[in-house]
């Protein structure tokens, strides 16, 4: 508390206009698994103390380890002999101010975090799958507690503290035949990794001996797992900043139909048990629920104070101090249950998981990205066996135009691929395009 | 902070484990960003920290922290200790017998960072946008950042190995966008060496940006559809090092080979009976190599004491060598290679790759291409992915060219390769005399390390690949 005042006091003495210090303690317990068996355990311990320093539009990120009034002095000294010839940042335009009063996110911190065994969960996983035939399973479970504060030269002060489980595994009955689950949660209770045991090993079992997949225009059914990673891009395009660099397919389309009529994105920093939600931003702005695409109509981009200011508009509560991120973003569900989908594909496809997606234009959506684990042809209403080898090669833009159905319950997706949390149903999307290799 | 490191490795050995190591390192940077001419932040920071890996009961832990603190240290290290005790369902862990190494090295660096303000630093950066926005084209976007660390490591284990580095190192990374009409192209690419400020001197942003950005408008502008169906390639360096990285690398890490990086980064096509099988032309050799001095991936001595060395994966188009640690050496019952890195002391040490490369041929460029009748000429790439075991693959050229009738013709637009490992590989019957490399930052294991690489070769002609 006292650092924090003698830091930011010290440099608003010495010319500069913003100041924000945010310090994190964690601690995370970890468990690789493979083949069945534990490969090891791991644990993680650190402090982390950040200065954010903006002198006159120079903008200067730095840490402080030692936390003694000598080596913060030291560290003021260089920021500002930094800063002294630096060009200005001109769409700089400052951090927030205000009166806020944050509230609290249910469902944010499991008290008893510190008597949970990481293992025990892992070894019951493993069971769990191993008793539904799979012939071998691999993953992790992430258990971590975290203490933040932030202080700004704005009088802001907040605290918040969270804990998180992550739960991550894969179940293979041959090369060719896996399935993938992944559970997420503040609070172990909620932790559905039973379910996902038993999910990643049903899907394997049904991708056993898999045909080469056709290529062309088919119906696509995408469970949470597959789409998040297409959705982590979404979140990321509504970021101002993604805009302005170029890494967005949303530019110059406000008010303007980005997606079908179904379609309805909301990004919800205050999201209940969300993997992404927080009482404050990166700036002390409490955060809140945006509504990021409206009936198919992209109605907000994502904004901290000083992007809101250049764009004459209010903080999304989104700050990254530089750059706007997402927190949860979410896919509102439709009424269709995973079945009502599959009975409605004459000719279609079920991807329960994806990886490798990479961008050809980030402007125009181009991408390309492969189905990993179960993928299953459809023919009139019913899957008729599981395909491999095949690439999803198409546009974000004319995705997102074709989404006719959307699932009715929601999941909450992390993943390898999709590391920012997403919140999303199954996912039905007419004439995507697939190819393959020759 | 050193005595931290040696400390962990005795209190272990005391307390039961039957092997330890330790990595103390301070990770010193600068990093500025610039966006659309404007320079968003500057950082720069020191992190310190110490990440302790140790066998007990032949079971395996892993621990890290910034808090250089003796007494915390014990606390965490005493939970590692019983999390290992407690667990019924645990691999055993052993790892091969290697020579212990005492060793102190370092990068020198010509022209010192520190000694470069960080005005300078950003000139580097505000000349190539000016150099960009100078060229005939609209440019719609940039974005620019650029990094020098300083990593001095003290690396210490059980079996009596001390190692100190001292690597300096570099990167630039680059996503540029222009406009021709209603038409947009963009641009990713990615420079790292180790070294001084002259490596960013070498790398001549400037010029490099400029020519990018009149590559880019002349596609757009003058280029055509690509032709489609079974026809020939001849591919530049920065593509060659791409599959060279993806699939003749990859594949290869014997840990995925094993299945223990099942969940996240895949498996492989390979299996551990495979070494000596043909999957390519005669003319297929790739190499990884941590030795090449200045490389981006350079290290004399990975993250289990053993010394690096080249390691010749393909050779002749015959698999000869994975990429081993000590435990998937001991699994095999070979010495390990020295491929084991973490990205800092805080992640595991993993079997990665380093400075990945198809050897060079006896061809010009060309000659490789005189011999074509109908074809693309790739010289770079924007969009690629392959699958997790590392067969299915694509590759979708930027600026990119119709060969006809053994000449480079017009441009083309965006010529996209899908292809596999066991159809390109037999393919390849040409490779150039000349070799260049592309930084890359290559993502393996949970949480995440991307960790600095080379991805290299020469100009290759590949037969009868599918090209839409």
């Amino acid at each position: 508390m006292e650092l924090p005042k003698y830091i930011i006091n010290e440099l608003k003495k010495k010319g500069a206009d913003d100041v924000v210090i945010s310090s994190s303690k964690s601690y995370t317990k970890q468990v690789r698994f493979s083949n069945n068996e534990i490969n090891l355990n791991l644990s993680y311990s650190f402090d982390v103390f950040n200065i954010f320093a903006s002198l006159k539009q120079r903008i200067i990120s730095t840490s402080l380890r030692d936390l003694s009034k000598k080596a913060a002095d030291l560290t003021i000294k260089k920021i500002l002999a930094s800063a002294k010839n630096l060009p200005k940042n001109e769409d700089y335009k400052g951090i927030a101010n205000g009166k806020f009063k944050y509230t609290n996110i249910e469902d944010n911190y499991d008290k008893n975090i510190d008597n949970v065994n990481p293992i025990d969960i892992v070894e019951e996983a493993i069971s769990l799958s191993i008793n539904k035939g799979v012939l071998k399973c691999a993953g992790v479970l992430f258990a971590t507690k975290s203490e933040d504060k932030i202080f700004t030269s704005n009088d802001i002060i907040g605290e918040d503290k969270k804990t998180h489980y992550y739960f991550s595994i894969r179940s293979m009955n041959s090369k060719d035949a896996s399935g993938h689950s992944n559970a997420v949660s503040n609070v172990l209770s909620k932790l559905d990794y039973r379910n996902s045991a038993e999910e990643s090993a049903e899907i394997s079992k049904m991708s056993l001996n898999p045909k080469e997949s056709p290529d062309g225009k088919f119906d696509v059914i995408f469970s949470p797992l597959a789409f998040a990673p297409l959705l982590k891009h979404t979140g990321d395009s509504a970021s101002i900043y993604s805009i302005e660099s170029g890494f967005s397919f949303f530019p110059k389309k406000l008010n303007e139909r980005v997606a079908n009529t179904n379609v309805n994105l909301i990004d919800d920093g205050t999201y209940r048990n969300g993997s992404g939600s927080s009482r404050y931003d990166d700036e002390g702005h409490p955060r809140q629920r945006t509504t990021v695409v409206e009936n198919g109509i992209l109605k907000s981009f994502l904004h901290n104070t000083s992007s809101a200011i250049r764009y004459k508009t209010k903080s999304t509560g989104n700050a990254g101090l530089i750059s706007p991120d997402p927190t949860n973003f979410i896919l509102m569900p439709g009424k269709l249950t995973k079945d009502d989908m599959i009975k409605n594909v004459k000719n279609g496809i079920l991807i329960t998981n994806i990886w490798y997606t990479r961008f050809n234009n980030y402007l125009t959506g181009e991408f390309s990205t492969i189905p990993r684990d179960g993928t299953f042809l459809i023919k009139n209403g019913e899957i008729l066996y599981p395909i491999n080898r095949l690439r999803v090669s198409d546009s974000l833009q004319r995705i997102y135009k074709n989404i006719i159905g959307l699932g009715k319950e929601l999941k909450q997706i992390e993943s390898w691929e999709a590391e920012s949390p997403t919140v999303l149903p199954y996912v039905f999307v007419k004439d995507v395009n697939i190819t393959k290799p020759k | 902070m050193q005595d931290l490191a040696d400390f962990a490795v005795k209190y272990l050995g005391k307390n039961g484990a039957s092997y330890a190591e330790a990595k103390y390192q301070e990770i010193e940077s600068n990093s500025f960003l610039v966006k659309n001419g404007s320079l968003d932040i500057t950082s720069f920071d020191v992190i310190k920290g110490v990440g302790i890996r140790f066998i007990l009961n032949k079971r395996l832990g892993f621990l890290s922290t910034n808090l250089l603190d003796k007494a915390k240290l014990i606390k965490q290290l005493k939970d590692s200790i019983k999390m290992c005790n407690k667990t019924k369902t645990y691999e055993d862990v052993e790892f091969s017998d290697e020579k212990t190494n005492k060793a102190n090295y370092k990068v020198i660096q010509k022209i010192k960072f520190n000694s470069i303000s960080p005005e300078e630093k950003i000139k580097v950066l505000m000349n190539a946008e000016k150099e960009m926005r100078s060229a005939d084209a609209k440019v719609e976007s940039t974005y620019m950042s650029l990094n020098d660390l300083d990593t001095k490591s003290y690396y210490v284990n059980s079996d009596g190995s001390k190692i100190k580095s001292s690597i300096p190192s570099c990167e630039f990374v680059y996503v540029i966008g222009i406009r021709e009409g209603n038409k947009t192209s963009q641009r990713y690419s990615q420079l790292g060496a180790t070294g001084g400020f002259e490596v960013i001197k070498n790398f001549n942003i400037p010029l490099r940006l400029k020519n990018e950005i009149e590559a880019m408008k002349n596609n757009l502008k003058n280029g055509k559809k690509p032709p489609t169906g079974i026809i020939d390639a001849v591919l530049g360096p920065e593509v060659t090092g791409i599959i060279a990285h993806e699939s003749g690398g990859h594949p290869y890490e014997a840990d995925r080979i094993f299945g223990r990086e099942a969940a996240q980064a895949g498996e492989s096509f390979v299996s551990k009976e495979m070494i000596g099988r043909k999957l390519g032309s005669e003319a297929v050799n790739v190499v990884d190599d941590p030795t090449l001095e200045g490389s981006f991936g350079f290290y004399l001595y990975d993250d289990e004491g053993v010394k690096a060395r080249r390691k010749f994966i393909l050779k002749n188009g015959v698999i000869n060598e994975f990429l081993h640690n000590r435990q998937t050496a001991k699994i095999m019952g070979l010495k390990s290679n020295g491929s084991s890195r973490s990205n800092a002391f805080d992640k595991e040490p993993l079997i990665r790759m380093s400075n990945t490369f198809f050897l060079p041929g006896e061809y010009t460029e060309e000659e490789l291409i005189e011999d074509v009748k109908l074809g693309v000429y790739i010289k770079n790439f924007m969009e690629w992915n392959i699958d997790d075991k590392r067969i299915n693959q694509k590759y979708v050229g930027s600026e990119s060219y119709l060969i006809e009738k053994g000449e480079i013709k017009h441009p083309i637009i965006a010529p996209k390769i899908e292809t596999t490992t066991f159809k390109l590989y037999p393919s390849i019957d040409g490779c150039g005399k000349n070799l260049e490399f592309n930084g890359g930052s290559c993502g393996k294991s949970e949480p995440m390390q991307g960790i600095p690489v080379l991805l290299g070769g020469p100009s290759i002609r590949v037969r009868g690949l599918k090209v839409s």
